[in-house]
């Protein structure tokens, strides 16, 4: 079903807009969580609490891009997921990507009077003057928190080629955002 | 454990990128030894699965198949190189002109395949060592024959043509828009297949004529393209054609054809599939059964394997008695260094007196054991009876 006309039948409160919007976007979802928890189960439950997240979102709110909308309810309640997982129970490979990000920008004590949403910004600004593939490799790896062997087999890549290319652009994106003003 | 900033800002990108690393597509690969990796990652050992045993990684000469111990042959080197070490093809990819975006396919095609000149473009290319730096050269672009120019173009490097397709995910809705695009018969010989797979333990054919294959191809115009990246082969009954191309820069792609009625191929980077219907599966799949003659399996690229006793400025010369049940059967193998594809593992010592490597090459071994065609050379260790590659 056109995005459009699910946006519609949550405006409707017609329960079939989550029946629809699983249908459409729940392996997608499903794969972010699953990426993030390294457990069905949760990520699951994390799924779930995406829809019911965007049934109270939708109205007032009408997403202009109906994907990425659902996609970020669905990875941030991941993240928020993870931080109360037990250390043990987190995946070498989540862990090693959030270090990986760590070292761009850490936490609230650097660049206290810029938000994270003004940084997803920058970000954004940045990528848009990298090449396609990096590009889509970093949101790949980042955003959805595919594996590196998952990477090289949807771009064609060596995962070699991909990890270099990640880190690459992480000392790329940390060089512009102290550029831009944000004291790392 | 709190949630790095960086990963939150993520969250916020624009919807407009996050839409489109969600929808890009699978590409597959075609030609691993273009593929880059990074030097500084080396040398973690890979065991790949599956086993080879090296005779047949020689072309199948029935002279050597008691010389050598099995072995268990592992993947892929993956290297970049600095810029002054790439050759012209593998430092300039990217051209862009009329809006569409092409990319080089790092093969080359003879004079005999270039139709008119279409002008001078620009083509760009990054020293991904030197943090992406961008270089830029004009070349004289050429259009390809028997292809749409919208689909492939040739660019002129050095005195030779190479290929570059257009990398846009835009596959032909069906077979039939797919044949306008290419004539697909003129540009594609299938002369080799083979049955449900295609690795060495598998039943190999050559193929007297591909006419009728074709023949039954054009009456499928109508088949859909099937969007399906979770589409395999595996569990299908098929054959399993070997598609070389100049035209379209592809050497020893696959294009499967299955009882069940698909058509798939990897010769266009991205992952195509028809469905064609069982009933001309079912004729191209007898047809090829009864028009061919059994044959011996080809590998991707011929290797050796050895260890190198002596590098000079033109050659190194690599025994290979580490590899054989008897000492007395080794021989020493003469590689000129004839190419920057080879002569630079010498430089950067990837290729050194001592060292295990494992070498590719093109061509044949002359009777005087010498190898004029190395394209790619890795370190590798022998371990308890396999040859590893490090990644």
């Amino acid at each position: 079903m056109d995005d459009l006309r699910i946006i519609e039948l949550y405006f409707e409160r017609d329960e079939q807009a989550i029946k629809e919007t699983d249908a459409k976007y729940g392996k997608l979802c499903h794969s972010i969580a699953y990426n993030i928890l390294s457990n069905h189960e949760d990520s699951e439950e994390c799924v779930n609490d995406t829809y019911v997240g965007v049934w109270n979102a939708i109205p007032p709110t009408r997403p202009n891009n109906f994907m990425s909308f659902v996609c970020k309810i669905a990875r941030n309640l991941s993240l928020k997921r993870l931080e109360f997982m037990k250390r043990e129970k987190r995946s070498a490979d989540i862990m090693l990507s959030l270090d990986e990000l760590e070292s761009v920008l850490p936490d609230d004590r650097y660049a206290p009077d810029v938000s994270d949403e003004e940084v997803g910004k920058l970000i954004s600004k940045f990528l848009r003057t990298q090449k396609e593939d990096v590009r889509n490799v970093f949101i790949r790896k980042y955003y959805f928190f595919d594996s590196i062997g998952d990477i090289a087999e949807r771009f064609g890549f060596t995962e070699s080629k991909v990890k270099n290319m990640l880190f690459y652009t992480r000392n790329k994106l940390r060089d512009y955002l102290i550029k831009e003003g944000v004291e790392i | 454990m709190k949630t790095p900033r960086t990963a939150n800002a993520v969250g916020h990108i624009d919807d407009d990128l996050i839409t489109a690393a969600a929808e890009c597509k699978k590409k597959t690969k075609h030609n691993p030894w273009l593929k880059w990796g990074s030097i500084a990652a080396c040398f973690a050992l890979l065991v790949i699965a599956g086993t080879a045993i090296l005779p047949s990684l020689f072309g199948g000469d029935g002279g050597t198949t008691n010389k050598y111990k099995d072995f268990i042959q592992a993947g892929e080197s993956a290297i970049i190189w600095p810029w002054e070490y790439q050759t012209v093809y593998e430092k300039y990819t990217e051209l862009k002109f009329d809006g569409i975006e092409y990319l080089g396919r790092g093969r080359e095609v003879s004079a005999s395949h270039v139709g008119e000149i279409i002008g001078n473009h620009t083509v760009v290319g990054y020293d991904e060592i030197n943090s992406g730096k961008k270089y830029t050269k004009e070349f004289e672009v050429y259009k390809l024959k028997d292809v749409a120019q919208s689909q492939f173009v040739a660019v002129k490097m050095e005195g030779k043509y190479y290929v570059f397709k257009n990398d846009k995910y835009a596959p032909p809705s069906t077979l039939g828009e797919l044949f306008n695009l290419v004539d697909l018969p003129k540009v594609i010989e299938l002369n080799e297949f083979s049955e449900n797979g295609d690795g060495p333990n598998k039943n190999h054919y050559v193929l007297k004529s591909d006419d009728y294959v074709w023949e039954v191809l054009a009456g499928c115009k109508n088949a859909d393209f099937v969007e399906d990246d979770k589409w395999t082969v595996h569990k299908r009954d098929h054959l399993s054609f070997t598609v070389t191309s100049e035209t379209l820069g592809v050497y020893r792609v696959a294009m499967y054809v299955t009882a069940d009625g698909y058509l798939w191929t990897n010769a266009f980077s991205y992952q195509y599939l028809f469905n064609i219907g069982e009933d001309a599966a079912g004729k191209i799949i007898k047809y090829a059964k009864e028009n061919s003659s059994e044959a011996e399996y080809k590998p991707y690229q011929n290797r050796i394997v050895g260890k190198v006793v002596e590098v000079t400025d033109e050659y190194i010369l690599i025994d290979d008695t580490v590899l054989c049940n008897n000492p007395s059967d080794g021989t020493t193998y003469k590689v000129l260094l004839n190419d920057l594809r080879i002569s630079r593992y010498v430089d950067h010592e990837i290729i050194k007196v001592g060292s295990t490597v494992q070498i590719t090459f093109e061509g044949e071994i002359d009777e005087a054991n010498t190898i004029d065609s190395a394209i790619s050379a890795s370190q590798v260790k022998i371990s308890g009876g396999d040859v590893l590659i490090p990644e």
